[in-house]
């Protein structure tokens, strides 16, 4: 079965200036950082599972557009799987709780399960990603 | 159905339907779901920790493969891998069932480190199961663990709402799924999970419990929509083959009536038994410690072994050879029949295992063998696989074994002392058995001796005598007792008592001679006095007579002096007149 996927490039129209609870950087004095605009600056890869049009995955292909075009300027490569189409590919990442991302930077992927609807989570997922690749 | 009016409420009540089943290939369990799971819909098997749910799940799995049946096992908590090494223990090669599609084991296990964010839903899941399905033509679906998947949902509405879609969409699947949950509040109501019970179509608890030290494990159809079951807690044990679940219920049906006797061994025995241990029954010997209760079901086991017939002896109070080394003393030789093969001991220790554990182990015994008779010393010991209850619950089962398979089973039970009746077998088991020898020990004098007597033997006509019982290195013999009016009495005490009463005896004729006697001499008296009688009351006749033929002379004489005086109606007036004067 050809798995149906999608490639989602991301525009690089104007960086994001939203302040992330989740990536922030406290200082000694409790002061909060403002913090890095956007996730890594290498190009992210990305699987989305989703179920058809179902509602939940529905709004995660929608939260996850926001993100990668707020915060990502262009630097991911999404793939979407539909686990209704393709469930080899579901089998293979063990994908049982739809949506989710998995993020394939590290050796290991992460995986966000849900809607994805704080980009902060889904930010400092990424990130953590990356300083998992970095190490 | 003659008018359209009346169809709809006559055409309402039908002939009760069937659900269809899907056996799952474990015969006990089968038995106690009355042929097997509901087709097509959810069963739930839950129990705690170690309760070995799981590996009844994998075995229907592994039962429906080899059978034809390819089935589908996600495991939530264990790794695939994992599953396939315990597998093996069990004896089960999931990597070959796998190569010819007939299993699909689909790596589950969560992903602890994922993150959360936003709402999600168990489409992943139903996606694999579809695909899966298709490529398997699958039947059959075990949901290892569903409570670790449930779980990430961390909320009760949530779980729920999920679970009713999951069923949902398993029912229209049309797959016979089976769940397994764990379980830890058992009883209470109180648990997380419990609303599982509320949705599955049937519900089967699992449960392991620890009783005086000994682990036992009981299972229990709780539910079963649509459909009997039998009711009660069954054993099980886990062992290699998979989970032997000891059904009770329909056991009974299959019982065989009682046969021809066989002999116990002591032709007088026989003689009070009515001719012997009938065939298929079941036969208790009860006795205090020592009073012969070994002896007795080794003799017969000999007696059946020299007939060449099979004799499982199962032992839980001595060794093999401590048993024949103690049988010797007293004449009965069991090495030949040990060594012919025909005698075959089964020994351990009650507390080594669960009431479970040793009951499949006789019943693989008595598969393997094939033995016309089973001998068990002694109840008394089984006791000790946990409880009164345990105890009952073997013997009941191990009764119904044999009567199934037609086996005459011979059983001891040691009583602390001369008990009653009730106490001989314990209150419960004493319905279960056919014949009940007692065996007592009787105190006379500076002696103990022993008797023995047959209590009851349904469908024999068996003496209600006691005979005495003695043991000697010639083997077992049995005597008449005396039971006259000093009890029962056996030795010693018996001949004396029985030379007292030659005296009493011969006493008691003298005195009898002696009534007599006298009776006769009063006989005689009382005829000499009605003799007397009768000639004073013969005397007064005559005197009486005397005077009447007097008195008439007399009245003669007067109505002849009357006549001369010239009176005309003779004897009317005369009357009258002589009335007057």
């Amino acid at each position: 079965m050809r798995c149906a996927a999608e490639r989602m490039e991301t525009q690089t129209e104007r960086p994001a200036r939203i302040r992330f609870k989740g990536v922030g950087m406290s200082t000694s004095n409790g002061n909060i950082m403002a913090p890095q605009p956007s996730g890594p600056p290498h190009r992210v890869r990305m699987t989305l599972f989703v179920a058809g049009e179902e509602r939940n995955s529905q709004a995660a292909r929608t939260n996850l557009a926001r993100i990668c075009e707020s915060h990502l300027s262009g630097r991911a490569d999404v793939e979407i799987v539909d686990v209704l189409q393709d469930h080899r590919k579901a089998l293979e990442w063990r994908v049982l709780l739809t949506p989710a991302l998995l993020i394939f930077n590290a050796d290991r992927p992460t995986r966000v399960t849900g809607t994805l609807q704080e980009a902060e989570r889904v930010l400092s997922a990424i990130n953590r990603d990356y300083a998992g690749s970095a190490a | 159905m003659t008018s359209r009016n009346e169809a709809p409420a006559s055409a309402a009540v039908t002939e009760p339907v069937q659900l269809p089943r899907v056996a799952t290939g474990n015969p006990g369990l089968d038995e106690v779901l009355f042929g097997g799971l509901p087709k097509g819909r959810t069963t739930l098997f839950s129990g705690g920790p170690g309760c070995g749910k799981s590996i009844l799940g994998l075995e229907f799995l592994v039962r429906g493969a080899l059978a034809g049946h390819p089935g589908i096992l996600v495991p939530f908590e264990e790794h695939i891998d994992a599953v396939r090494a315990n597998a093996l223990t069990l004896g089960w090669d999931l990597a070959a069932l796998e190569k010819q599609n007939l299993i699909m084991l689909v790596d589950a296990h969560v992903d602890h480190e994922m993150v959360l964010s936003g709402n999600f839903d168990l489409h992943g899941l139903l996606g694999i199961i579809d695909g899966a399905a298709r490529f398997l033509k699958a039947e059959r679906l075990v949901l290892d663990a569903i409570d670790v998947l449930l779980r990430y949902f961390n909320d009760a509405a949530r779980e729920r709402e999920q679970f009713f879609f999951l069923n949902d969409w398993l029912l229209n699947r049309k797959l016979t799924t089976v769940l397994t949950v764990k379980r830890s509040d058992f009883g209470n109501g109180s648990g997380r999970y419990e609303f599982l019970d509320y949705l599955a179509d049937c519900v089967v608890h699992l449960d392991q419990r620890v009783n005086q030290q000994v682990t036992t494990r009981r299972l229990r159809v709780v539910k079963y929509r649509g459909s009997n079951y039998g009711r009660n807690e069954y054993p099980y044990v886990t062992a290699p083959g998979g989970i032997t679940v000891i059904p009770i219920s329909g056991a009974e049906l299959r019982h065989k009536p009682l046969g021809n006797p066989f002999t116990s061994g002591q032709p007088q025995l026989d003689e009070m038994l009515g001719g012997g241990y009938p065939q298929n029954s079941c036969i208790l010997i009860a006795g205090a410690s020592g009073t012969g209760k070994t002896t007795l079901v080794s003799l017969f086991a000999r007696t059946a072994c020299e007939r060449g017939e099979r004799v499982l002896f199962v032992g839980f109070e001595e060794s093999a050879e401590a048993l024949t080394g103690a049988m010797l003393s007293s004449g009965t030789d069991l090495r030949p029949a040990l060594k012919a093969g025909t005698l075959r001991p089964l020994t351990s220790m009650p507390e080594a295992m669960g009431i479970e554990e040793h009951l499949v182990r006789v019943a693989k015994a008595i598969e393997e063998f094939g033995p016309h008779h089973v001998v068990l010393d002694a109840m008394s010991a089984v006791r000790r696989m946990g409880s009164d209850r345990a105890a009952f619950d073997f013997m009941v089962r191990l009764v119904g074994l044999c009567r199934e398979h037609g086996i005459t089973l011979l059983f001891t039970n040691q009583t602390k002392g001369n008990e009653q009746m009730g106490e001989i077998a314990g209150e419960e088991t004493s319905s279960l058995v056919d014949t009940i020898l007692s065996l007592r020990y009787i105190e006379v004098g500076s002696e103990t001796n022993r008797t023995i007597g047959v209590v009851k033997s349904r469908g024999m006509s068996h003496s209600n005598q006691l005979r005495e019982f003695r043991i000697t290195d010639n083997g077992v013999e049995l005597a008449e007792v005396y039971s006259g009016e000093g009890g029962v009495l056996t030795g010693a005490a018996r001949q004396e008592q029985e030379a007292r009463d030659a005296a009493e005896r011969r006493r008691t004729t003298a005195v009898v001679e002696a009534k007599r006697s006298e009776i006769q001499r009063r006989k005689a008296e009382l005829e000499a006095e009605t003799a007397r009688l009768s000639a004073a009351v013969e005397q007064a006749e005559i005197e009486l007579t005397q005077l009447e033929i007097e008195r008439n002379k007399l009245r003669e004489d007067q109505d002849t002096r009357y006549a001369m005086r010239g009176g005309k109606n003779g004897d009317a007036d005369g009357a009258t007149r002589e009335d007057s004067l």
